[in-house]
């Protein structure tokens, strides 16, 4: 079962019902029922046993260690010691089943990606969620939690379990806390819900359309593959945070708050701030957990205090914050389980933002003498340019299948200004090449309209939600109404029936 | 939370559900399919005992005209656009409901698509509206089973509401044709041998599911099933061939069911039929003079099984003037 | 170890670190108050901080930190 389906909302609403009929301090045990329910129907069943193993390990680990935490010396390195062989575990299990991308390639003797029994469900997100717990109790961040199956509901809560957010221990004590039904929770968290929707069916999938009838042919020409490549992005973005609006606006009716993992992440000025508007959670995640412990490491420091000896101040401090970026950038492009994860990732954000700090004294010196307003709107706008495109070069890398063909569409993408074929009169045949209709374009138009608008909305005053629930009744809903039925009539909810198709299917 | 709040929510869901309703019976007429039997129910009381059901080559093959002129029989053709056996199935069960019917012929072509996509079989159903016979699809189609009681989630965003919305059926005519749709080119000369050529060549193994309950429901009701395969040029590929043919009469020969196939040389020479002239331009279906002979072998044969008591001549709506309207849209037809 | 020579020592270090001679601290100063204060910097911060005080800042503290007041608490509590 997917998120983004009619059974899920049916899921939803029974769980709904059942969780406000329960007494508060049993709330906490029908989450837990309803997301291993949801595991069994969206996975795999017995792939459970690997979250179990997971918490269980995490469990023993940080509860033990909590006892042995007040003895001197030896219990401290028994701490430690426990700690990290929990940590290793989880990042084990998770290189092991889902990592085969990665370290099929590097081992000799798998050709390729050997076929491995199927990994859990959401395995990248909860494993770095429990080890986020387990850092936090050694940290002194947070109490270990006693009651095992408290931990499990934590690791796989059903709304975040399959795209994230990657919450914290901290964040999430809400999941153990009564809730009163209250209505603003509910149409909360169902307009949120209805606004994913709108995102994946209506815009996503819509253009996925497109992008997939470029990508499907090999050979296209240079306006097909431009389409393609500035399209991407926007089903990327509408895809993943549709999905995120979803799991959020689900987390909402039950009272509670899941973090914000986009926040207009094309509305970024560079690209330091677009990782703090794109996927936030996994981003501020391998900061705190990945980075910060790292560059905090006696290694490190007496290599950061060589390196500023030997190179200066400035070069020292860069070097330093070069190799803990690109130990972090590594780390989260790993995460995505794929060699070309690390190309299309790792590589090309660490090396743009090594880049990015080299050049950028010299970059302001030079706006300055141009006379550049750095904080009027057509720079930012030049800016939001300059990240969307930084964001569709290492977006090829996820819509391909390999490296190899992300680099083919990219050279012959961008090398089509210098060989390629330029054949406008395409845009006249859309339809038939790209499957969408003239009235599909104006769909997709108008969605990235009220996308930005929405956006508009947030950055400056507030949730657009929020504008909404002050204005009068009959404007709320037929606004809510209105959108509803956008996504009825204009969602595409699988290609069962195309109206192009039909005309052919006459006898 | 307050009583005021609860009933806004009850409220604001009651009118989303009914927009939803609103949009899927808009979205229903959009699917109405080429060749649909509003006309059906308009038929007098009691009037048919014979109905035809399967997919395109059906409703090319049967004239109901035709059977009435010749021999007194009534009868409606059921066919539509890919019909699949499970909507032929639910059809004879609507059509049971209004006429007691004592035949039911079955164009073998149905039994290659034990059910088809959602989409076909809806459009296939389309005449009889979302009623308890027609949410049997919701069973078939467990996953997808709101689709079906929601039409506009299959059809989403390829309609408009135009014209051909809110039109009248696109059969004009069709309480005289009774579902039967005339092709009048020829396949010429070119395709004489017979699409059976002795040799096994299935593509896959048939799934006999709802013809088998076709039968259970003819046997609970006393109903004669026969099964044909109508006439195909021999250059047609892959949808019947020798393979398809023998698990048929395997299946009805295990079942004592009538398997008429006029691929086979036999049924050919019988009833007269020459591919050339009686298969159309398209190589798939029959042509208008094919569609005679198949009808009139077909009334010659029922007409000698036991154990039916006709009603032969009695149908009001097929009287003589009747008739010669059908025989005017005949013509014009031809004349196009 | 006084309040006020906490901040005394944490101006040097902010300014030496951020090189801008003009940082005056107080209990609310944010990372949205300095330039150039970002997630990286933070943690060069930390680690000259640290060196500072001669002492370890634990890890924990440092993800919570909120604002340089939350940071002189921790100084105080920790230097004895």
């Amino acid at each position: 079962m997917s998120i983004v389906s009619f059974w899920f909302l049916v899921f939803i609403c029974a769980g709904v019902i059942l969780y406000y009929t329960l007494p508060k301090s049993w709330q906490w045990v029908g989450l837990l029922v309803m997301s291993i329910l949801f595991y069994f129907m969206a996975a795999v069943p017995y792939t459970i046993v690997y979250v179990l193993v997971s918490v269980f390990v995490a469990y023993l680990a940080t509860n033990f260690a909590f006892f042995a935490r007040f003895q001197s010396g030896r219990g401290k390195k028994i701490v430690c010691i426990l700690g990290i062989l929990a940590i290793v575990v989880n990042t084990g299990l998770w290189f092991v089943l889902k990592g085969a991308d990665i370290w099929g390639k590097l081992v000799p003797g798998f050709n390729n990606a050997p076929v491995l029994p199927v990994a859990a469900l959401g395995m990248g997100y909860y494993t770095l969620q429990i080890i986020g717990y387990i850092l936090d109790c050694f940290m002194g961040n947070a109490l270990p939690q006693k009651n095992p199956l408290k931990l499990f509901l934590f690791v796989c809560f059903f709304p975040q379990l399959i795209t994230g957010p990657i919450s914290r221990y901290g964040q999430l004590q809400g999941l153990y806390e009564g809730h009163e039904l209250s209505y603003k929770n509910i149409a909360f968290g169902a307009q949120r819900i209805l606004w994913g929707f709108f995102k994946k069916l209506v815009l996503a999938e819509r253009v996925g359309i497109a992008v997939n009838a470029v990508w499907d042919i090999q050979g296209q020409d240079a306006v097909c593959l431009w389409f393609a490549f500035l399209l991407y992005p926007i089903q990327m973005y509408a895809d993943f945070s549709g999905c995120m609006d979803i799991a959020i606006g689900t987390a909402e009716c039950f009272g509670i708050k899941l973090p914000e993992n986009f926040n207009n992440p094309f509305f970024s000025r560079t690209i330091q701030e677009f990782w703090q508007r794109w996927h936030i959670t996994l981003g501020t995640w391998a900061k705190d957990y990945v980075l910060y412990p790292l560059l905090k490491t006696e290694g490190m420091l007496r290599f950061s205090k060589a390196a500023k000896k030997r190179f200066g101040k400035r070069y020292g401090k860069f070097i330093t914050s070069a190799v803990g970026m690109l130990v972090l950038w590594l780390v989260m492009g790993i995460w995505h389980g794929g060699m070309k994860y690390i190309v299309g990732v790792s590589m090309w954000y660490w090396f743009l933002l090594m880049l990015g700090e080299l050049c950028s004294p010299g970059l302001k010196r030079l706006n300055k003498i141009l006379k550049i307003n750095e904080e009027c709107f057509s720079w930012h706008l030049f800016q939001s340019i300059r990240t969307y495109m930084i964001y569709a070069v290492g977006a090829v890398f996820f819509r391909a299948v390999n490296i190899n063909e992300a680099i083919l569409f990219l050279r012959n993408t961008i090398g089509a200004f210098f060989k390629g074929k330029w054949n406008f009169d395409i845009i006249f045949e859309l339809e038939t090449i790209m499957g969408l209709s003239g009235r599909d374009w104006i769909i997709v138009l108008l969605s990235i309209v009220m996308l930005v608008l929405v956006g508009l909305l947030r950055q400056n005053a507030d949730y657009a939600r929020c504008w909404v629930e002050k204005q009068i009744l009959p404007f709320r809903w037929g606004i809510w109404l209105g959108l509803f039925l956008f996504v009825v009539i204009y969602g595409k909810y699988g290609a069962e029936y195309n109206a192009v198709n039909f005309i052919y299917q006459a006898f | 939370m307050r009583k005021t709040d609860l009933l806004k929510m009850s409220i604001f869901i009651a009118i989303a559900l009914f927009l939803l309703i609103l949009c899927s019976q808009v979205a229903f007429l959009n699917l109405r399919g080429f060749n649909d039997h509003e006309a059906f129910y308009e038929c007098a009381e009691d009037s048919i005992d014979v109905v035809f059901i399967g997919g395109s080559m059906a409703y090319t093959a049967f004239c109901p005209a035709e059977l009435y002129d010749r021999y007194g029989i009534s009868s409606y053709n059921f066919g539509t656009s890919n019909q699949s056996m499970l909507a032929g199935y639910i059809w004879a069960q609507e059509a049971y409901e209004y006429q007691k019917y004592k035949v039911i012929v079955v164009e073998a072509m149905a039994l290659t698509m034990s059910h088809g996509e959602i989409a076909t079989d809806i459009r296939s159903l389309f005449s009889m509206g979302i009623n308890h016979n027609y949410l049997q699809l919701a069973g078939v189609y467990k996953r997808n089973s709101y689709k079906v009681v929601f039409p506009i989630f299959v059809l989403h965003d390829g309609w408009e509401i135009s014209q051909k919305t809110f039109a009248e059926t696109g059969n004009e005519g069709n309480q005289y044709l009774r579902g039967f749709v005339p092709l009048f080119s020829q396949a010429g000369e070119n395709y004489q041998e017979s699409i059976l050529r002795g040799d096994e060549n299935a593509t896959e193994y048939l799934n006999f599911t709802y013809i088998d309950r076709l039968r259970e429901y003819c046997d609970e009701n006393e109903i004669k099933l026969i099964i044909v395969k109508t006439l195909m040029a021999s250059n047609e590929v892959n949808n019947w061939n020798d393979g398809y043919h023998n698990q048929v009469q395997e299946y009805a020969t295990q079942y004592n069911i009538p398997f008429i196939d006029f691929n086979s040389v036999e049924y050919m020479k019988d009833a007269g039929m020459d591919i050339s002239v009686d298969v159309a331009a398209d190589l798939r279906h029959m042509s208008y003079s094919g569609s005679q002979k198949a009808t009139n072998y077909l009334g010659e044969y029922m007409l000698q099984m036991e154990g039916i008591q006709w009603n032969l001549y009695k149908d009001p709506r097929l009287n003589h003037e009747a008739l010669d309207k059908y025989y005017a849209i005949i013509d014009e037809i031809e004349k196009e | 170890m006084t309040r006020e020579s906490v901040y005394e020592r944490l101006n040097n270090v902010f300014r030496d670190v951020f090189d801008d001679e003009s940082i005056e601290l107080n209990d609310e100063t944010t990372a949205d108050d300095i330039e150039d204060w970002d997630s990286f910097e933070h943690i060069n911060l930390v680690v000259a901080v640290e060196e500072e005080f001669s002492f370890k800042i634990p890890m924990g503290k440092v993800i919570t930190m909120k604002n340089v007041g939350e940071m002189v608490d921790i100084i105080l509590s920790m230097g004895k």
